[in-house]
């Protein structure tokens, strides 16, 4: 029998995440500054706090990982800010990662552009000064699965290990493949996520297409609960299913709808049981197509609607996964962050089943369900 | 619910067939030459270079490598172009490396509609993509990167998805290219042999480059029975773990390796005494050959220096996000040829390496029951364990 898996931690870690998820009085989890630095000060690295703008890059002190292993000091951008994100959730679990057995605690992570700009860093390089001047240092991050395999270094983790660059669900797979491992029960614990940084190239092809493009990660740790439960900890949340479609153009939408409609056929609930919806919508044209292929799955609903984008704007990679954070934390706490302009009526009823459908950026979708845990 | 290998696509340096591939392998024939297709910039060239008959310019080479295998995996598998089975069927691809000859011509370019055209192929996941939307499939469609263990774990995933009954068949393995980026990133690191590829040789000084691709047509068993396919193997197991140890050097004791060859083992419900074959990674680097026979003590204890072993990457290179796929299809090849291909180039074992290397020539040897590991940097390790599907069963 497949094990049941909980969120107990969360780690948002992007411009606008505080303003984001602060809101929540009734929870306890921070992402203000002084948790961001807390968590960096637990890797032996500073940071300054995320900018308060959105599309302004996270700022992170080059001269900031000095006292860190040396090792953690060659990290890439990206891998750093993963690492944040990942301490943050690792905090919040209230988990000792030295304490467990390094083989039962395994991450994954999913990045829309991975190493991409790092790649980019490498090859300017080389094209100034020849190939046989290269970096070695830059050379090392140019794989997608550096941020895992730091993260895992810095924190001992043995367990399984994955890096997806499924595009913007990526973070979406991340949090599958996590769940996959426990209920499995290849491991008792997976930290999962979801990671994409701003780079030249990547803004000058998205200009024109997105109201708000920004960057960030956000991690959340798995546990399987009978395991949190011994461990007497905060359980946000149950992860009942996930599933990943693809289609393209207008096929998208009815990739979106089956998607849905898997995830409420494994977890045995019907499209009623469903009382809200934390939307992927971020202001392009593909926002009509989830309209679509929500009203094709669920019919008409009185699902409440969120859309945490408004706040953080599009994080690609990392979207889905802060969007699970969000509805992890309404179900715990029975609050919808204020923040999100939702009519105050609909913050007082406590969701018992959230949804998060998304929608991909080369024709894919995505759909996970999570369940109140009583 | 069992995963059967229905398909098998193949495009490397000496095979552009699984047919091919299978020749070469039994004949130890290398295709390993000095590279063409871009300047080294370093005294040494040489490579394991595709010839690719490209043709979709508008796509990066690296998806027309994906492309090819995957016709090819599926016109091998019997399962018709145009087929109703696409509605359940997705797709996992692995790559390391991903369309970087895009970025590399995005990041020269001024031209804005050709930058604009780039940037749609720059992310990692267009392969998956342009496969995906070429072939007309709608079920999952991931992309794993995760350097050279890259297309293993795709399998791992495609395999997981069938055994959910996400999918009654997925396409999976992995594609990668040459590129300056490669070349010039593992020979700035001193990765990068001088003269030949030696795995697990006393005198080995590193890797020799190569590119390719790889996909399987993997397939629900009962769905495969159901259509009279031809069955190829059966993938019984696979298992993921990292070391925590270093960004690119395993740890010396293979820690990681051996938890993942554990984990495959037992979702396979295999002893280790069953194993009969180990294709391993074997790159002709010091450190990852020394650590990998050290994991394969540690899991097979006195068994590890019988069981013949080899490493094929001085036959075709060393394919990085391919490698995993690649080198299982070879294993499962030489599976139903009843051989095992050799190890070329190492003349002389490294005592440290305590292994049965098959070297120089193909070894005779019917065998039923495999295991293929891959290692990688960020200390990344997969398993897969496969088996020959039995008389009664097929």
């Amino acid at each position: 029998m497949a094990h049941r898996v909980v969120i107990t931690g969360i780690g948002p870690f992007a411009p606008r995440a505080a303003e984001l998820f602060a809101a929540s009085e009734s929870t306890s989890l921070r992402v203000d500054e002084s948790s961001s630095l807390r968590a960096f000060e637990a890797a032996s690295l500073r940071v300054h706090e995320p900018s308060s703008q959105s599309q302004a890059p996270l700022r992170i002190r080059d001269d900031a990982m000095i006292h860190a292993a040396p090792q953690l000091r060659q990290m890439d951008r990206l891998a750093r800010i993963a690492l944040v994100a990942a301490e943050l959730a690792l905090a919040d679990a209230g988990l000792n990662v030295a304490l467990l057995d390094p083989e039962l605690i395994g991450i994954a992570l999913g990045s829309g552009y991975g190493c991409l700009a790092t790649n980019a860093d490498y090859l300017d390089g080389i094209r100034d000064r020849g190939a046989r001047r290269g970096n070695p240092i830059i050379f090392q991050n140019t794989v997608s699965n550096a941020a895992t395999g730091y993260i895992s270094l810095a924190k001992g983790i043995r367990g399984p290990n994955a890096t997806m660059c499924s595009g913007w669900v990526a973070g979406l797979e991340a949090l599958d493949f996590g769940v996959r491992q426990i209920a499995d029960g290849r491991v008792q614990t997976m930290i999962v996520g979801g990671v994409d940084q701003l780079f030249p190239a990547l803004v000058d092809g998205l200009s024109g297409r997105l109201t708000q493009l920004s960057e960030g990660s956000c991690f959340l740790v798995l546990e399987e609960l009978e395991t949190a439960r011994a461990r007497g900890v905060r359980i946000y949340a149950e992860v009942v299913a996930g599933s990943h479609t693809s289609g393209s153009g207008a096929a998208q939408e009815e990739a979106l709808a089956e998607a849905i409609s898997i995830v409420l056929l494994e977890s045995g609930h019907v499209a009623e049981d469903v009382d809200m919806i934390v939307s992927g919508r971020n202001g392009s044209a593909t926002d009509s197509c989830e309209t679509r292929g929500l009203a094709r799955a669920l019919g008409p609903t009185q699902a409440r609607v969120c859309a945490p984008k408004r706040i953080l704007g599009e994080t690609m990679g990392s979207g889905g996964s802060f969007a699970v954070a969000v509805a992890a934390l309404t179900l715990e706490c029975g609050q919808l962050p204020a923040t999100l302009q939702i009519a105050s009526e609909y913050a007082a009823a406590r969701p018992e089943l959230v949804l998060v459908p998304l929608l991909g950026n080369d024709g894919s979708a995505a759909a996970t369900l999570l369940r109140r845990v009583r | 619910m069992r995963v059967v290998v229905t398909g098998i696509g193949v495009l490397t340096a000496n095979a552009s067939s699984a047919g091919e591939f299978s020749d070469a392998l039994r004949a130890g024939r290398s295709g390993i030459r000095d590279i063409t297709r871009f300047d080294t910039g370093f005294p040494f060239k040489l490579g394991g270079e595709v010839q690719l008959e490209e043709s979709d310019s508008a796509l990066d080479r690296v998806s027309q490598l994906a492309i090819t295998a995957a016709r090819q995996a599926v016109e091998d598998s019997g399962l018709p172009a145009d087929g109703i089975w696409r509605k359940r069927a997705g797709l996992c691809i692995g790559t390391s490396r991903g369309p970087a000859l895009s970025l590399e011509t995005l990041l020269g370019s001024s031209d804005a509609n050709q930058r604009q055209a780039l940037f749609e192929e720059i992310p990692f996941s267009s392969i998956a993509r342009n496969v995906a939307g070429l072939l007309g499939l709608t079920g999952p469609t991931t992309t794993v990167t995760m350097a050279c263990v890259s297309s293993s774990l795709a399998i791992g995933n495609a395999f997981d998805a069938i055994r959910r009954g996400r999918a009654e068949v997925m396409l999976a393995g992995g594609a990668d290219n040459l590129t300056n980026l490669s070349f010039s990133g593992f020979s700035v690191l001193r990765a990068m042999t001088r003269s030949v590829c030696r795995p697990f040789g006393r005198n080995r000084d590193g890797i020799v480059l190569g590119e390719g691709s790889g996909i399987l047509v993997l397939e629900e068993y009962g769905h495969a029975m159901a259509r009279g396919a031809t069955i190829h193997a059966e993938i019984c197991g696979w298992g993921s773990a990292g070391d925590a140890h270093h960004a690119t050097s395993p740890a010396p004791d293979g820690r990681g390796l051996a938890a993942a060859i554990g984990s495959a083992l037992r979702q396979a419900c295999l002893a280790p005494e069953e194993i009969e074959h180990i294709n391993l990674h074997g790159t002709g680097t010091t450190a990852n050959d020394a650590a990998e026979s050290n994991a394969i003590h540690r899991v097979f204890g006195e068994r590890a220096s019988q069981i013949p072993v080899n490493s094929l990457k001085s036959m075709f290179g060393h394919t990085l996000g391919a490698a995993g796929v690649l080198e299982l299809t070879a294993s499962i090849l030489a599976m139903q040829g009843g051989f095992i291909p050799p190890t070329m180039n190492t003349e002389e074992l490294d005592p440290a390496c305590d292994l049965n290397l098959v070297r120089g020539r193909s070894l005779e040897h019917d065998f039923d029951v495999l295991l293929s590991t891959k290692s990688a940097f960020g200390g990344a390790n997969v398993a897969i364990a496969a088996r020959r599907l039995s008389a009664g069963s097929n």
